[in-house]
């Protein structure tokens, strides 16, 4: 990303979205202008975690009504509902297969999933979700190459929890048969017992354990 | 009414694969334009300094909810055609917990993580690789986790089940908690607020309302009854549509843990993985490809019968010596005349290390319905085209006097009711009979069926759909021994089967029972059983039908039916209070003037309707009565289609009838069955049991006993033609 590019972010915005905002969160959005860097708030009395100063996103509501509605349109013409970590899994046994190719095949796990992993209707799934995003942040000027986190978090700390948090994800949401799209939200919609016993243990830990990591975002 | 890709087995297709590319695109544009490709913001729920996670997550899980129960009122898809996740307690909550940790760590989750790469976080990159890991953590672990996989393994279960609630309370109640955590973020979010869209009072006033107000229009949208009879022209072109998914084995154990390898290895097979489909193969096959060796597994005898050119025929167990020099090279398909060897085949060439083996999807028979069958014998048009490609694969495949088209056999295509479960009239038999997919089933005794039955029809003795399954006897079996038995019989997943009853119309629903537990939804009851067809005149023979086994499509998602209920589940409903459980025996049993059980009486709070209430009388023949009718008693008794109900009676044999009436006749959508009935209950003393004083002389209760109840406490969720509320006695 050039420098051209961020000064350009830097500029008020006065999108549709920044209109409707409330008198107050607009003027908060203009007390911290410079992008990545957050504003000194020592009064503030809880962690704070600073956005950058990309185009405002959509108005959550009406995102939240779209996506509910791709939710639908999913399970009326998949007959499934959406889902991600589903397609990782597969990866991860493709890539298992590609260093100890008779370990893979043989497994309890991954093994059903042979010859063709890939063959599956999520991994196109999340070829879309990333297409999608990617079109989205484009062309909503949100596009930008950096490692997000906080003005004073190390580079290394914020990836090793990332990447720690993406390994303790992963084996959940094969433990659990799906991630917050598959297990949360699409078995949310249809009501299902489980997906709810699983967002309220979700909420729950990361209530409970956010604390702990609240350093790489500030 | 939409066939979903999951019910028509397209879901890991090529279509399904399109779909699936579609749907994710909208996804990721959706998560990215709520700002789901930024951690900070995402993580931010956790801190309350970005309620987006919550407000996204419950508008979108509101919108789906509300649009899928109204798309289910209306009768535009069926819960039966929605891929529905068993809930495993134990895995869901310590999943749950983790993965709580996991993004509270991450600040990303699966989803939001490929939306946060295509906005080029590259912490989002890294965490999608820790995701991989993990799942290759996971699969090294799995002999450990396995037991924790599968403990508190509960079947596909509802929240409003759980809570003992109504579907339509659980929705309110998940709108309004929604509109509430709106606000409660809004207030939240009024401290320090960074880059976030502002929302307006006004604006969530409206949201909030309109939110409210889809809610309650998606649940008072009139319920377009799905029931045979009443279809609405949304309904009417679904049966003949209704796809060959394809038949996974059977003989292998079920285990009921939905994750075991077992389990995924019959759904991977379920849903067509790794299977070559009979149009594919016929193309490659015509197109002289070099690399596909074609192997027919089939006993000699059968090979030299006939066989699809180019096969070799190669024994079972020769399959890893024969095959040595392909392993790895161009492709291997395995046919027989169904799925079941061949799968298992599969299987085991995969464990040598054969990654390149393919089933052809519903085997020889397959291919013949869906390559070789005479354009003039299917169900559906066929363009100039298609008749084409199935003139000249009839040319290519079979024998010359066969290939030439045959005017004589044209004449016969099966005509479907429109909806199927369906009660069907003599009449419509009689026009049907001996057309291909159709299936006759008599289920009188065997003497009787010797003496005369309809033409090409099989003999079956419903005892033989029951054992006994860990102590409870007269149980029905499992789905996998349910499918052998109709394997044995020839009945395959696309035939429509037609069941013929001698006296009682409850050995019929008990059959139906049988396939329901299969999945298998095309079949017809025949409405007064053989002797409707005596009386009307149809004609009759004593020839035995032949048939060679084959495979029919076993229950899709693994483990339980989804409406069968043990005792412990009703003893849970009885003691919530908000279930109706129905009890369909005969008065006297109901009420502990009878008995054949360990103890006399019923369940606390059960209603009495006997099941022979549903019968009547059309010359010599039982019947069920007519759908009004019935509509109009159950009313009574029941007061929403979507209420709670759990039928019994004493080992599940008249409660077939009560359960097929209420779900697949007046299109009852919570019925559960419980199959153990009375026996199990009254044999565990520590289950209350209650007697009733005699409600009236038993001998004449059939029949017509509306309104004339001495009942005792009528706080029952219903009342109606409902019995006499017992007087408690503790057990």
């Amino acid at each position: 990303m050039s420098d051209t590019d961020k000064e350009k972010e830097i500029s008020p915005q006065a999108d549709s979205q920044a209109l409707e905002a409330d008198v107050q969160a607009a003027s908060a959005e203009q007390a911290a202008p410079e992008p990545q860097v957050e504003s000194p708030r020592a009064a503030a009395p809880r962690p704070q975690v600073a956005l950058p100063q990309d185009k405002a996103p959509m108005n959550p509501y009406l995102a939240g009504v779209l996506l509910g509605l791709t939710l639908l349109a999913s399970y009326l013409i998949l007959g499934a509902g959406l889902g991600a970590s589903g397609a990782l899994a597969r990866l991860g046994a493709v890539l298992e297969h590609a260093v100890l190719p008779a370990r893979a095949e043989a497994s309890a796990y991954f093994g059903p999933w042979f010859p063709n992993p890939l063959s599956y209707y999520l991994v196109f799934m999340l070829a879309g979700t990333f297409v999608g995003g990617l079109v989205s942040a484009a062309s909503g000027g949100r596009l930008r190459l950096m490692i997000e986190r906080g003005p004073t978090a190390s580079r290394a700390r914020r990836l090793a929890l990332a990447l720690i948090g993406g390994v303790i994800a992963g084996f959940a949401s094969r433990l659990a048969q799906g991630c917050t799209s598959g297990q949360g939200l699409s078995g949310g919609a249809v009501l299902l017992t489980g997906s709810f016993l699983f967002m309220g243990c979700l909420f729950a830990t990361g209530y409970l354990t956010a604390w702990i990591f609240r350093r790489q975002w500030t | 009414m939409i066939a979903t890709l999951y019910s028509t087995g397209q879901l890991n297709a090529p279509l399904g694969f399109a779909a699936a590319l579609a749907i994710g695109f909208c996804f990721g544009l959706c998560l990215e334009k709520a700002g789901f490709g930024s951690s900070r913001r995402l993580a931010g729920v956790f801190y309350f300094t970005d309620m987006s996670v919550v407000k996204v997550m419950f508008s979108a899980l509101i919108t789906a909810a509300l649009g899928l129960v109204a798309a289910q009122k209306l009768g535009i898809v069926a819960q039966d055609d929605l891929f529905l996740m068993p809930t495993i307690l134990g895995a869901h909550a310590a999943g749950g917990a983790l993965f709580g940790l996991g993004f509270a760590m991450g600040g990303w989750c699966p989803g939001t993580a490929a939306v946060g790469l295509g906005s080029g976080r590259m912490d989002a990159l890294v965490f999608l690789t820790g995701v991989v890991l993990g799942s290759i953590g996971f699969n090294e672990a799995y002999p450990w986790v396995a037991p924790l996989a599968g403990y508190g393994s509960r079947g596909v279960v509802f929240l409003h089940q759980s809570l003992d609630i109504t579907r339509d309370q659980l929705v309110l109640a998940l709108t309004v908690g929604a509109v509430v955590m709106f606000w409660i973020s809004e207030i939240i979010e009024r401290g320090p607020a960074i880059g976030r869209p502002g929302v307006s009072r006004v604006f969530l006033a409206v949201f909030s309302i309109l939110l409210c107000l889809a809610a309650v229009v998606a649940l008072n949208l009139p319920r377009l009854n799905l029931a045979p009879g009443s279809g609405p022209a949304l309904t009417a072109s679904r049966a003949p549509a209704q796809p060959a998914p394809a038949a996974a084995p059977q003989g292998q154990a079920q285990n009921g843990q939905a994750a075991s390898p077992e389990a995924q290895l019959l759904a991977a097979m379920a849903s067509g993985k790794d299977h070559i489909e009979p149009e594919e193969l016929a193309r490659r096959l015509m197109a002289g490809e070099q690399g596909l060796t074609l192997v027919d597994i089939r006993s000699k005898a059968e090979f030299d019968a006939f066989h699809l050119k180019g096969a070799v025929n190669i024994p079972v167990q020769q399959l890893p010596e024969e095959l040595a020099s392909k392993r790895g090279h161009g492709i291997i398909v395995l046919y027989s005349n169904g799925m079941t060897h061949p799968a298992q085949a599969r299987d085991a060439l995969a464990r040598l290390g054969f990654g390149n083996v393919y089933l052809l999807t519903d085997g020889l028979r397959g291919f013949f319905e869906r390559v070789l069958k005479p354009a003039s014998l299917r169900d559906g048009p066929v363009s100039a085209e298609q008749a084409k490609a199935i003139t000249a694969a009839r040319s290519f495949f079979l024998p010359a006097e066969i290939a030439a088209p045959s005017g004589a056999a044209a004449a016969g295509v099966l005509q479907a009711p429109a909806v199927l479960p369906a009660l069907v009239e003599p009449a419509w038999l009689a026009a049907n009979l001996g057309k291909p997919g159709l299936k006759v089933i008599d289920l009188r005794p065997q003497p009787q069926y010797n003496g005369g039955h309809i033409p090409g029809s099989f003999a079956l003795n419903v005892e033989s759909l029951r054992g006994n399954l860990a102590g409870l006897p007269s149980m029905l079996l499992p789905a996998p021994m349910l499918a052998q038995h109709f394997a044995q019989m020839g009945i395959g997943a696309r035939d429509l089967v037609v069941i013929v009853t001698g006296e009682a119309p409850i050995d019929a629903t008990l059959v139906a029972v049988a396939l329901e537990r299969l999945g298998h939804k095309r079949y017809a009851i025949l409405q007064g059983g053989m002797k409707a067809w005596s009386a009307a005149n149809l004609p009759k023979d004593t020839q035995l039908p032949t048939a060679t086994a084959t495979a029919i499509r076993p229950h899709a998602p693994e483990g339980p039916d989804g409406f069968t209920v043990t005792g412990r589940e009703v003893q849970a409903a009885m003691a919530g209070g908000k279930t109706i459980i129905l009890d369909v025996r005969p008065a006297d049993y109901f009420a502990g003037t009878k008995s054949d059980e360990a103890r006399p009486g019923h369940i606390p709070g059960a209603v009495n309707r006997p099941f022979t209430e549903d019968q009547a009388k059309s010359g010599e023949a039982t019947v069920i009565k007519p759908r009004e009718e019935l509509e109009k008693a159950y009313a009574a008794i029941i007061p929403s289609k979507d209420q709670a109900v759990i039928v019994h009676c004493r080992t599940g044999h008249q409660a077939s009838q009560t359960w097929w009436v209420l779900t697949r006749l007046l299109g009852y959508t919570n019925v559960k069955y419980y199959d153990a009935g009375w026996t199990e209950w009254s044999a565990r003393p520590e289950w209350p049991a209650v007697t009733s004083p005699k409600p009236q002389a038993p001998s004449q209760a059939q029949g017509q006993q509306q309104g004339q109840q001495q009942g005792q406490e009528q706080q029952a969720p219903a009342q109606g033609q409902a019995q006499p509320q017992s007087q408690e006695k503790k057990p």
